[in-house]
């Protein structure tokens, strides 16, 4: 008796937490939500929810069937979470407002631990996801879309202000400002996620230490991938393709330190990587295919190290605007490399020298690109290889590999 | 080759010392000058138009201060918070505000204004203090 007495004041509170309540648009939303107990799970039918500004303020579980559409009607944000342990799954936002002022958010998490938001869609939302101040939060599997027009007041996919252990990962985001933005966040992954067609950058670091981006696709975007006043950051695996343009870049670097950078592919960017202010960060066994720059490393960068990677088909290998050079260039495989490997060891015997006199020459006046290919440049580039004048002698890789690395 | 160089930078030069005036910003495509962002939010951005007529675009009012190369002898534009971009500030003669909740590109925070009157609503709302290009933090 006693121990069945005991068995069902276990029971009780977990049979109590289990209660699952279903409806649908034409009741509001918030009024269930607030009578709702801890640890509840709301189903949402499917429909219309003419419905906004609705606050989450309780760990509850709220799981739409068949994409329920919650219309924010161009003036409003739609889902506010303040609680934590919140889970929202399989449901359709749309239409949020936009304002200069307010951060407009299909859903804003503000102050969360340990929530999810997973399999949902964001339609022509400002901000699709806006984490402030949150932690453990994870998202994952949503599909993320805005218009790609000049609209430049546009917000970004998943915006992450102020947090740390975030997981977000295998969404597809496209047609906002950046795919994903983050402002001070440390200790995240961003894994298997797609980022096309965003008008400034797939993924955007400001002031984000140890962070790691892996698996991720980053395609034809304003730029691939700004890291900017950040330390500590692991970029792996990744794919940059076609982000094509003035100020386009497959990874902005701009003041990094201490980072890695491995095993990613760069592909048809007008600049693979573009790197200022960076320091002691490895580069290795990258590919880098049929860039404008495969890299263009300024002078005021430091300690790099760039060793294992490919270099095929682009029209410059390494641009740089000084003549000093303090970074180390080894053992990589350059298409362009034409000396010559008596012993066969894999390894050329003559030094390669990455910087031709031409990307030296646009560097200093841009409009000389006129004459890129030109007979005449192509005879300077020749004699600048016998006997370095202009290019920075330093810059070169004693150990160029003559085989492509199997990467 | 060094007359192939001085005739191309005859040709730069040329192109650009006729006209010193406020170059158009081409929001999504002209990178900022000095921390090579896409410049894409009209409300916070600025330019420098040199004493040789070479123009310098910013996506962030503090990375126009943080660009130090020949600033003085410049012409030095803002654009106005609320302004849609087209018609830029003179920077001397312009008003700001600073505070984190404008959340500008490169965290400089600054907003510019055409004058008092344009400014009072932020302010009053935000209780800040105005300030002009002599006292900007």
């Amino acid at each position: 008796m006693l121990f069945r007495a005991i068995l069902l004041s276990l029971l009780l509170p977990a049979a109590a937490g289990a209660t699952v309540v279903t409806t649908g648009p034409s009741r509001p939303l918030q009024g269930v939500l607030d009578s709702a107990r801890p640890g509840d799970t709301i189903l949402l039918a499917p429909g219309l929810y003419r419905q906004h500004d609705i606050i989450v303020r309780k760990p509850l579980t709220i799981i739409g069937l068949q994409y329920p559409v919650f219309d924010g009607e161009k003036r409003h944000q739609v889902f506010i979470i303040t609680a934590s342990n919140v889970r929202i799954q399989g449901i359709t936002v749309q239409h949020t407002g936009r304002s200069s002022m307010v951060d407009m958010a299909g859903i804003r998490l503000q102050n969360s631990r340990g929530s999810v938001i997973r399999d949902c869609r964001f339609l022509y939302t400002t901000y699709a996801v806006y984490l402030e101040n949150s932690r453990h939060c994870i998202i994952t599997g949503n599909y993320i879309k805005a218009v790609t027009t000049d609209e430049l007041q546009s917000g970004n996919g998943v915006h992450a202000w102020k947090c740390d252990s975030l997981l977000i990962a295998g969404n597809t985001i496209s047609g906002h400002r950046d795919g994903i933005y983050f402002e001070f966040v440390t200790g995240s992954s961003i894994l298997r996620n797609i980022s096309h067609n965003n008008i400034r950058y797939g993924l955007h670091f400001m002031f984000s230490h140890n962070d790691t981006y892996s698996y991720n696709t980053f395609r034809n975007n304003g730029a691939g991938v700004a890291v900017m006043y950040t330390k500590g950051v692991t970029m792996h695996r990744n794919t940059f393709y076609h982000n094509w343009g003035d100020a386009s870049y497959g990874i902005l670097l701009k003041e990094i330190s201490d980072s890695r950078i491995d095993s990613n592919r760069f592909v048809k960017n007008t600049i693979g990587i573009f790197m200022e202010g960076s320091n002691r960060i490895h580069i290795s066994g990258n590919e880098f295919s049929s860039n404008g720059w495969a890299m263009r490393v300024q002078a005021s960068c430091e300690a790099n190290v760039i060793e294992g990677n490919n270099f095929l088909d682009n029209s410059f290998d390494v641009a740089t605007n000084g003549t000093m050079m303090l970074n180390t260039y080894k053992g990589n495989y350059w298409d362009k490399y034409d000396g010559y490997d008596l012993d066969r060891d894999g390894t050329g015997d003559v030094p390669y020298y990455p910087v031709s006199l031409y990307s030296v020459l646009s560097e200093r006046v841009p409009a000389a690109m006129i004459l890129y290919r030109s007979f005449l440049t192509n005879i300077m580039d020749q004699a600048e290889k016998m006997m370095p004048t202009i290019i920075p002698d330093q810059l070169r890789d004693d150990r160029p590999r003559t085989r492509k690395w199997n990467l | 080759m060094k007359i192939l160089l001085g005739s191309l930078l005859l040709l730069a030069g040329m192109t650009s010392a006729c006209n010193r005036a406020f170059e158009p910003i081409v929001y999504g495509k002209d990178a900022c000058a000095h921390c090579k962002m896409t410049i894409i939010d009209k409300r916070f951005a600025a330019e420098i138009v040199n004493p040789k007529g070479k123009v310098f675009k910013f996506d962030d009012i503090s990375c126009l201060r943080a660009f130090t190369a020949e600033i003085p002898g410049s012409m030095i534009f803002v654009n106005a918070y609320r302004e849609k971009g087209e018609q830029p500030l003179n920077a001397a003669t312009a008003v700001y505000l600073h505070h984190p909740s404008f959340k500008s590109p490169m965290s400089g925070n600054i907003t510019a204004f055409a004058g008092k009157d344009d400014a009072k609503g932020l302010q009053d709302s935000l209780q800040l203090e105005l300030l002009t290009w002599e006292t900007l933090p």
